[in-house]
């Protein structure tokens, strides 16, 4: 069982006071975690901290007792789900070509996460914000990460589209003894989902 | 978990009330759009239309070169006419031939030197952006440096330094005209290296290399062609003004540089198609450059693929 733990974590933007002040935390590979705070208290910049996207000035994050990072060829065990998919694909590759970095799309996540096959010919621009995101998350699936952080990746989607979304990440996670760290707005569905709640 | 509970936890439930309160509904009125479609289609025949015009004035110009020089006194300053529509010069050498040959010239020049120049520019400009801060410092302290000195001045010394001729005037064309493009490329791989679709890539376990290859040079690559297109106007003209200078091509060789200066001194005797023809004709090449700069510039941005 995968562990992720933070400690003593502090971290400030360039000329700016510190967003996180002695963060610790741990995070077992069955749970799922829900950070719980206003907006402005630093969730989004620690899920970007806990995936490897920023490096903290204090303290460190920790999977099994090891920095997780990216290797040649080998993706991040923490892999991190954006709020705004249009930002995390490359404008110049179709969507097939995006996933094919990560060794392409499985049927069995094309189908559980509503992924028509006329998707994948397209460019980012060209889909809707909810069918980027599913890609993004097909993408982020295919990389076998031991901990997902998904910082409110339903905010802009419809309630229907969101609960496909959910129920599919659950059940991926439940499945394959995946930890989920999420963040998210919705105090009902932060019940539902979470085995845990956070509060920065 | 199922999926109902999730949606009920979403408020999704249906409340009965969203289709059927037609009191409540508000209409909105939208105004016919116009969508303009076929816009791909008409900038890849333009741009088509355009490089055939350019590469047929090249080929037939090369081709033209021998009838191009000879000279024949007995129809000599003769005015434009249908059996000489451009005119003929102090020589006796039709003045179409020359303008078509000298246009040959041009682009040939314009051709290696604006390639030479964005090879250049693309391998300073990455290198700048990606390889380190003392290896940035030094190509903007050169691009720095290359731009202080006026184009001309440095194409001058440059060509005169290589005995002139068509390799003085091709090295000179190519060394001076990469600092506004490197300039370009390095702002535009600095922008896609921050970008976050990199920083998804770098996390998903894809080398530097592949990053460059994959994501950075596809990216660069329109602004890159478009700058390669947009310096073939800016490389004639100014072999075309060192050349009139006298700093470029030899005398015997035809080109618009050479027409116009040979001209000048004609001029005054009401010779006006020397030089208005020759003059006229260098104008349209680099707006037929310019134009098929501007289609290819919609073309490869899949952001107007669906236009």
């Amino acid at each position: 069982m995968a562990r992720l733990t933070v400690e003593n974590l502090t971290f400030a933007y360039p000329g700016c006071a510190p967003v996180l002040q002695n963060v610790s935390l741990q995070v077992e590979s069955h749970e799922r975690v829900a950070l719980k705070a206003p907006s402005g208290y630093g969730k989004s910049t620690l899920c970007q901290l806990l995936a490897g996207y920023l490096t903290p000035q204090q303290g460190s994050v920790l999977l099994d007792g090891k920095k997780p990072q990216a290797g040649s060829g080998k993706p991040n065990a923490v892999q991190l789900i954006w709020q705004h998919p249009e930002q995390v694909m490359d404008p110049y590759l179709r969507m097939s070509e995006s996933l094919a970095e990560v060794g392409g799309i499985t049927e069995e996540l094309r189908v559980g996460l509503g992924i028509k096959p006329e998707w994948l010919t397209r460019f980012p621009h060209e889909l809707s914000g909810g069918e980027l995101q599913r890609c993004c998350i097909a993408r982020t699936l295919m990389c076998r990460p031991q901990f997902i952080i998904a910082d409110e990746i339903s905010t802009m989607l419809d309630a229907i589209t969101q609960a496909q979304i959910w129920h599919f990440l659950l059940e991926y996670t439940q499945n394959n003894g995946v930890g989920l760290v999420m963040v998210t707005h919705s105090p009902a569905l932060l019940q539902r989902l979470a085995t845990r709640v956070i509060e920065l | 978990m199922t999926n109902e509970e999730i949606k009920q936890a979403l408020g999704a439930a249906p409340t009965g009330h969203e289709h059927h309160d037609h009191k409540n509904r508000a209409f909105v009125f939208h105004s016919p759009l116009k969508v303009k479609t076929g816009n791909r289609k008409k900038s890849l025949i333009v741009s088509v239309l355009c490089l055939v015009a350019l590469v047929l004035i090249a080929v037939v110009g090369a081709l033209l070169m021998t009838q191009a020089s000879a000279t024949d006194l007995s129809v000599k300053n003769q005015a434009p006419s249908l059996s000489h529509l451009f005119g003929t010069d102090q020589l006796g050498r039709d003045m179409f031939l020359r303008t078509v040959s000298g246009l040959s010239t041009s682009i040939g020049i314009g051709l290696i030197a604006a390639a030479v120049s964005s090879v250049i520019a693309l391998v300073l400009g990455s290198a700048a952006a990606l390889g380190g801060k003392k290896i940035d410092t030094f190509v903007t302290w050169l691009i720095d440096l290359m731009m202080s000195v006026p184009h001309i001045v440095l194409l001058i010394l440059i060509s005169f330094a290589l005995g002139k001729g068509f390799i003085g005037v091709t090295v000179g064309v190519a060394i001076t005209h990469w600092p506004s493009l490197c300039r370009v490329v390095r702002a535009e791989v600095l922008q896609v290296k921050q970008s976050r679709y990199v920083a998804v890539a770098r996390q998903m376990g894809q080398s530097s290399v592949q990053i460059a290859l994959r994501h950075i040079l596809p990216a660069v690559f329109p602004q890159l062609l478009v700058g390669l297109i947009l310096l073939f106007p800016h490389a004639i003209l100014h072999e075309a003004a060192i050349t009139f200078l006298g700093f470029g091509l030899p005398p015997e060789m035809p080109a618009i540089g050479v027409i116009l200066s040979e001209a000048m001194s004609h001029l005054s005797m009401g010779a006006w198609w020397l030089a208005f023809f020759p003059g006229l004709a260098l104008v349209g090449v680099v707006m037929l450059f310019d134009v098929a700069g501007q289609c290819i510039r919609s073309l490869v941005d899949p952001h107007q693929a669906q236009r």
